[in-house]
């Protein structure tokens, strides 16, 4: 996510010049043969240049409220997963009773906070396509990240461990059968915003709202010299160039934000969201009145601040 | 080679590309089970070593969470202190992504990542130029090496055979038949690949033959230009990383030194280059198989 007060052009600049460039030559092209060889026929004087800029704008503004829309909604998800998770840190901590201390287990409320920190790592790496099992092994251990090896949809499989794990709570009587259903709506949320994640990555924008704002813009660009050369002459390519880059930069742009899982300076700033719920699910852990006699190994944490402007 | 590798060394200067491989970077901490270090060089005449400090802390934040990652600052010339670092450690696998796309000519621009693969005797990952801001396959059981010339041995095939054994994965061997034309006399001055596609498909079949058994290996040849054929025959083989030896990673330039070879910027994968190991002697044979060659050289 961009946390600057402005984009630099260099971050456009890659991805458009190109187009600028053949736009520009063409552009030279109308000027020079309509100025200097005086082939006024070339001109499209009475092209409606501004209606047809219009119709453009409101294509455009269409496909860029839907790529925010969905750029949005990945945001709201993530929130809505830490509001979630620190839910049910908290009642992973407060709603489990206590149990008797054995020698090398860890409490049973212990493990199902380390699962939760667990699910937003795998959650963040599963929509990124990338491996959780370097950082599961670090939260959950190396026995139960082997366990999870097997599986193709992590984030899914340890919200079944969490479950399981609320099953033998129940069982030892550790949580009466109203905590145990409080608990399990949360996890039907988690559940929930992990589902509305893969819609997001999985479900492209509409082509055709991907599409022919992509050929309208360009059609744009190359009618658009042929309408003004008559007024301005050898300044047309200047002006021409100008317009078609603010053009070609809209488009861009907003085709940039419509995919916010793609791990690029658009994406949701999930490294640090995820980053967020573990150092708040591991400060419940540590403030936790009923302390264990072995404190949980804790790794070097802070808070993921912006390298050159850009959260991750 | 794979088994000999104990240390990551990502080095990075924040560029898209960089975030870009972060992925990939965790997969291979994962397969190799190794330790990594974060490596970053900076100008101390240009930036503070605290804000240098932060930006590193912050850069690729989940792997604090990894078991072995340390992070480490450098200051200096970027080439030279990289190579510092590395040169020494000959079980290092350095991951070194390009930088920023300028979108603009460089004509004096000195290829980092080509100086440091004609100095390091290590293998060194990259990235071709158009993955830069795409996702990188994930399909992770194939893996494809390519074959050039006979001259730069079969180090990386080898290397990729053990790969893919280690992995069950399946090699893809990727050989273009250069086109035979009136400027193919020259070529025959330079290389001693084959011209022909059998006497190419019978070299082939020679270095399967003498590569690592337990591999599955596929062939992929075509004729025609290199630059057109190989991005069209890797993407058919559904690999996610291509090997290469060290002498076609990257060429030499007569101004400004090595350039990584442009034959590769199309290819949308890692790359790996890798070095030619002295013990192993490079392909030969071609004599037998077509005596054009054994005049040629």
């Amino acid at each position: 996510m961009i946390v600057l007060d402005r984009i630099p052009l260099k971050r456009i600049w890659p991805f458009a010049w190109k187009r600028l460039l053949i736009l520009l030559v063409f552009d030279c092209t109308v000027a020079v043969i309509y100025s200097v060889f005086h082939h006024h026929w070339i001109s499209l004087n009475g092209l409606p240049v501004a209606p047809l800029a219009s119709a453009l704008t409101i294509f455009l503004a269409f496909r860029t409220n839907a790529a925010y829309g969905r750029w949005w909604e990945a945001r709201s998800l993530w929130g809505s997963l830490i509001n979630t998770s620190r839910a049910l840190g908290r009642q992973f901590l407060t709603m489990i009773d206590d149990e008797p201390i054995a020698e090398g287990k860890m409490p049973i409320r212990k493990e199902l906070v380390l699962n939760q920190i667990a699910f937003a790592h795998a959650l963040r790496c599963h929509l990124r396509k990338q491996t959780p099992f370097p950082e599961l092994a670090c939260v959950l251990g190396e026995e139960a990240t082997a366990r999870l090896r097997s599986y193709a949809n992590v984030p899914a499989a340890i919200l079944l461990t969490i479950g399981n794990l609320l099953r033998e709570a129940h069982s030892k009587g550790l949580i009466d059968t109203f905590r145990w259903t409080a608990i399990d709506e949360n996890l039907t949320g988690l559940a929930n915003i992990q589902g509305a994640c893969e819609r997001i990555k999985n479900t492209p924008l509409p082509r055709q709202f991907d599409y022919l704002p992509r050929v309208l813009v360009d059609v744009f660009c190359w009618l658009l010299p042929l309408a003004i050369v008559e007024d301005l002459g050898l300044m047309t390519p200047l002006a021409s160039t100008l317009i078609s880059f603010t053009f070609i930069a809209a488009d861009l742009m907003s085709r940039e934000i419509a995919n916010p899982f793609d791990n690029t300076i658009h994406d949701t700033p999930m490294t640090a969201l995820s980053r967020t719920i573990e150092l708040n699910l591991r400060e419940q852990m540590q403030n936790d009145q009923r302390p264990l006699p072995q404190p949980i190994p804790w790794p070097q944490l802070r808070d993921v601040q912006p390298v050159d402007g850009f959260v991750f | 080679m794979l088994e000999r590798t104990r240390h990551i060394v990502f080095a990075t200067n924040f560029s898209d590309a960089c975030h870009s491989a972060i992925p990939a970077v965790a997969r291979w901490v994962d397969q190799l089970q190794c330790r990594l270090t974060i490596l970053h060089v900076y100008d101390s005449r240009r930036e503070l070593y605290r804000d240098a400090q932060s930006r590193l802390q912050s850069f690729f934040a989940e792997a604090d969470n990894y078991t072995n990652c340390e992070r480490l600052l450098l200051a200096g010339e970027p080439a030279a202190a990289i190579a510092g670092f590395c040169e020494n450690m000959r079980d290092t696998l350095l991951l070194l992504p390009p930088s920023d796309q300028a979108g603009l000519p460089r004509p004096w621009h000195r290829s980092l990542r080509a100086q440091l693969i004609a100095r390091l005797p290590i293998p060194i990952w990259t990235l071709g130029r158009t993955s830069v801001g795409e996702p990188l396959l994930a399909v992770a059981n194939h893996l494809a090496a390519f074959v050039s010339n006979p001259e730069e041995g079969t180090s990386h095939i080898r290397y990729g055979a053990r790969y893919a054994a280690a992995t069950n994965s399946t090699l893809h061997l990727i050989h273009v038949i250069p086109n035979v034309d009136e400027g193919s006399l020259t070529h025959t001055l330079r290389s001693r690949a084959p011209l022909g596609e059998e006497y190419a498909e019978a070299w082939m079949q020679e270095i399967t033959a003498s590569i690592e058994p337990a591999a599955k290996i596929e062939l992929h040849m075509e004729q025609g230009s290199v630059r057109r054929l190989l991005p069209q025959l890797f993407q058919r083989t559904g690999a996610d990383m291509l090997l290469v030896s060290r002498q076609t990673a990257c060429e030499p330039q007569w101004l400004l030194g090595p350039v990584v070879n442009p034959i590769f910027r199309r290819v949308n994968a890692g790359i790996l280059s890798v070095h030619l190991i002295p013990e192993i002697t490079p392909f030969t044979k071609l004599g037998t198989l077509n005596p054009g060659f054994a005049r040629a050289s």
